[in-house]
């Protein structure tokens, strides 16, 4: 399994410093990718009644293609993975262009990881329809692919139209890897048909082994080769604090044949980036040894 | 008067390194900002009946991931827009993307914003190319919102946010909000609402005009005109022609641009190297 860390984006604060030490630091300890995840708004909770969402306005959330720009050039192999990006409240070919410009200022470090949210108050504020965000996603990533593969695109979809027009530069992986994040049944069967990995963003608590099982099958049922869907497992601090807990994780997803491991280290009541890296110091030294 | 030189975008190619090496070469020698043009999608003018704008054999780096990777590996210099295609982009990311890269320069973004000319990029884009300049100015207040208060509640004609906001905020309490073009429309607009205006027009007998005109429409509504920031663009014929970039800057400079800008694209100029010799030559010209 490729192991890989998840920038504490809610706790490493704005410090652009902080951010370069973090992923400096999981460069050199080892780590094969670093995963951000996104938010473009968070909600004031007081406001909105029954709201019950992980995240509100006061979690702090870098943008992940500006930062994978600014860690662009500072680091030189760590693959950048968002995980996930909420591509259903974007512009498609906006995703597009940027996701190709960070691929280009990293010599082809990133892979995109892509959801359609939760959050019905983030995709208002973005302009964007909630309920279609699911239908549009399958249609978002075809156009995605063509803009990453075709100087020049025409194509004419339900949800988006380009006439004859394309990105200039073409990314350097040409496609992108598009990964999908979620456990619904419609985003598994999604998964089979057209990711090129998944993030299963749950617990092993929580049926994972079950849904990995059904994931491979919808991949089968699409005549595609299961194995050539990466499946990226998780192993959370606040959940699993200790490093029995992070092997013994670890084995479990290796079991289930997934090809990347993941440390968050957020809401384990860690502060400031010299305690979050020594936190994938640790991580890291015990899913080695 | 600051001193900036346009990002050679159509012609310094994408390798990272090159890109990298003209930016600190940039500040380097001393220029304040550097002036970056936006182009989301590029059309096939083969396609395009009666096309006169640029194609897709332009290239353009992306602004806001390009203002990253440049925050990263330099100190001082100002990252520019000019101009960025406001309309055909989603406000709340706008203020999100510019707010991170204001973040991560500290504090070194000046947001040029305009309204484009390209419906192929806008119908791409899934916006709306007619109502582009009616829903620019509630972009720029909504922006604005976004970048002052920890929570927005909006209802506009174009927008809807809900108690909602982006964190962090960008070092710069509101991001400067300068103005594209060359309109009427858009010299009242600036003198509405722009803390500058990028001209997009020479500075010449009708520049000189035309920044008459905005300065006016500042004074009717009791702004002061002379608290507007101008940042004439300076276009030289022939690389060589210094004399020339020289007596454009000069025009700039009696009618009381803040900023310069200096281009070196459509020159004929090849590389990196050759668009860092010229800005060189340039700065030591117009410093000497």
């Amino acid at each position: 399994m490729k192991i890989g860390a998840i920038l504490p984006q809610t706790e490493i604060g704005a410090d652009p410093g902080a951010v370069r030490e973090f992923a400096q630091a999981a460069e050199d300890l080892g780590y094969e990718h670093l995963i951000a995840f996104d938010h473009v708004l968070g909600v004031d909770a007081s406001k909105h009644q029954g709201f019950s969402g992980p995240y509100n306005h006061t979690h702090m959330f870098h943008e992940p293609f500006v930062m994978f720009g600014y860690l662009a050039g500072l680091t030189k192999s760590i693959e950048m993975v968002t995980g996930i990006l909420i591509l259903g409240q974007r512009q498609t070919a906006l995703v597009a262009k940027q996701a190709a410009e960070v691929d280009v200022l990293t010599g082809g470090r990133l892979r995109l990881g892509i959801g359609v949210g939760w959050n019905a108050a983030e995709c208002e504020g973005m302009g964007e329809n909630f309920r279609t965000r699911g239908r549009r996603c399958a249609e978002q990533i075809e156009l995605m692919r063509a803009l990453w593969t075709q100087e020049v695109v025409n194509f004419e979809g339900k949800y988006h139209r380009v006439t004859h027009a394309g990105i200039n530069p073409l990314p350097v992986q040409r496609p992108i890897p598009v990964w999908i994040g979620g456990y619904a049944e419609a985003v598994l069967r999604r998964i089979g048909e057209i990711a090129d990995g998944w993030f299963p963003l749950f617990g092993l608590d929580a049926g994972a082994l079950e849904s990995v099982a059904r994931v491979r099958e919808y991949t089968r049922e699409a005549d595609r080769d299961p194995a050539s869907v990466g499946v990226e497992g998780r192993v959370r601090l606040s959940e699993s604090p200790n490093p029995d807990d992070w092997q013994r994780v670890a084995n479990i997803w290796a079991e289930a044949e997934a090809s990347h491991l993941s440390i968050n280290t957020m809401n384990a009541g860690l502060t400031g980036p010299d305690q979050h890296i020594d936190a994938i110091r640790r991580f890291k030294e015990a899913v080695s040894a | 008067m600051r001193l900036g030189a346009i990002f050679p975008q159509k012609e310094i190619g994408a390798d990272p390194a090159a890109v990298r090496d003209y930016a600190q070469a940039a500040e380097d020698l001393g220029y304040a900002h550097l002036l970056v043009y936006d182009h989301v999608l590029g059309a096939d003018a083969s396609k395009h009946e009666g096309w006169k704008g640029l194609s897709r054999t332009d290239m353009f780096h992306e602004p806001f991931v390009l203002f990253g990777y440049l925050g990263g590996v330099t100190k001082t210099i100002e990252m520019v827009t000019g101009i960025l295609i406001l309309g055909q982009r989603q406000t709340a990311l706008v203020a999100k993307q510019a707010a991170e890269a204001d973040v991560l320069t500290n504090g070194r973004v000046r947001l040029g914003v305009g309204i484009g000319w390209n419906a192929v990029e806008y119908e791409a884009l899934g916006e709306n190319f007619q109502d582009r300049a009616r829903r620019f100015t509630e972009q720029v207040e909504l922006m604005r919102a976004l970048w002052t208060q920890d929570v927005v509640n909006f209802e506009g004609k174009y927008h809807r946010v809900t108690h909602a906001g982006i964190n962090p905020l960008p070092v710069q309490r509101p991001i400067p909000v300068w103005l594209g073009g060359y309109s009427d429309r858009v010299l009242r607009r600036t003198a509405r609402i722009g803390d500058g205006l990028i001209p997009q027009f020479a500075p010449d007998e009708e520049g000189r005009e035309r920044i008459a005109r905005m300065r006016e429409y500042a004074a009717e509504i009791g702004r002061d005109p002379m608290s507007i920031g101008i940042d004439g663009f300076v276009y030289p014929d022939d690389p060589s022609d210094l004399d020339g970039a020289q007596r454009e800057a000069q025009a700039w400079v009696e009618l009381g641009a803040t900023h310069l800008s200096f281009n070196t694209m459509n020159l004929g100029l090849k590389g990196p190297d050759q668009h860092i010799e010229a800005i060189r030559r340039f700065m030591e010209e117009y410093s000497g």
